[in-house]
């Protein structure tokens, strides 16, 4: 098993969560999509502390000890923003990106 | 390019666990109801605690299912629940085909620099590697303890804060 195929996967999964943040009307389907590069992200971290420094103590849990950091924030950002998205949704009624121009005027 | 642990076995399994991860992820963003994708990425982070452990880093994939299986994905979907209003389905804004021309482009980057750059990759396969790391928990407490330790702090100090903060966002107001 390649290094490549670790970083190719990483890199599929990363450009599909950007694809669902960018293009996505609902809100909580963005915060899915965050999910996900945040999963591609942490693939390619695991994989190259494990090839590419395997022999030394440190470097062979380094990219394990990013990706747990990595984790540790994804979920504070999913508890801000699930309750964003229920303070949204109790003032407009809509979970809908379009509608989220409360601070525009 | 080194190869390591070339068994089939773990050619096989890395091939299966890609083939969820990959329809999970294409399930969440092309299903229109937004419970189903909320299950598809279920699947997909099921898969990449697979990958995980499958990469020896066994830790982190019960991590894996333990936050983002277990409480990441139920916020996601309890969200789903709350918010079922008129606009449930999971559209998308009128900025679709530039998405897909810009996540093409860049997932061709990627592509690119992965399969021209030279990186040097450690052999696993002689004697030393593989019963000496077996057990990488060890080594992970020490780092997390010693050398990252600030980190640890400020990033337990940054999930106090986001927890009160959500806590503010969503409290009902008392006239």
């Amino acid at each position: 098993m390649n290094l490549e195929n670790f970083l190719l996967l990483s890199a599929i999964l990363f450009s599909i969560g950007l694809y669902a943040v960018i293009s996505k009307k609902n809100l909580i389907i963005v915060l899915m999509g965050l999910e996900l590069m945040f999963n591609g992200i942490n693939i390619s971290a695991v994989a190259f502390s494990r090839y590419i420094t395997p022999f030394t103590e440190a470097g062979f849990v380094l990219g394990q000890v990013f990706a747990l950091f990595i984790i540790t924030v994804s979920a504070a950002e999913v508890a801000l923003g699930v309750a964003i998205v229920f303070a949204f949704y109790r003032n407009k009624k809509l979970i809908s990106l379009e509608n989220a121009n409360i601070l525009k005027n | 390019m080194g190869t390591i642990e070339s068994t089939i076995a773990v050619d096989v399994a890395f091939f299966i666990l890609s083939i969820i991860v990959l329809v999970g992820a294409i399930g969440v963003v092309s299903t229109k109801s937004v419970f189903r994708a909320g299950v598809m990425l279920i699947g997909s982070l099921l898969g990449v605690a697979g990958l995980f452990i499958l990469l020896r880093a066994e830790f982190i994939g019960v991590v894996q299912i333990l936050i983002y299986v277990g409480a990441i994905s139920v916020l996601l979907l309890f969200g789903t629940l709350m918010t079922r209003d008129v606009e449930y389905a999971s559209l998308t804004n009128n900025k679709k085909v530039p998405a897909i021309v810009i996540c093409a482009i860049l997932l061709g980057v990627f592509i690119f620099v992965i399969v021209t750059s030279q990186i040097n990759v450690q052999n696993l396969s002689d004697s030393r590697g593989n019963d000496a790391y077996l057990n990488a928990i060890p080594f992970l407490a020490e780092l997390l303890m010693n050398d990252f330790v600030v980190v640890f702090e400020i990033v337990s100090v940054l999930l106090l804060t986001a927890i009160i903060g959500g806590l503010m966002l969503v409290r009902e107001k008392s006239s």
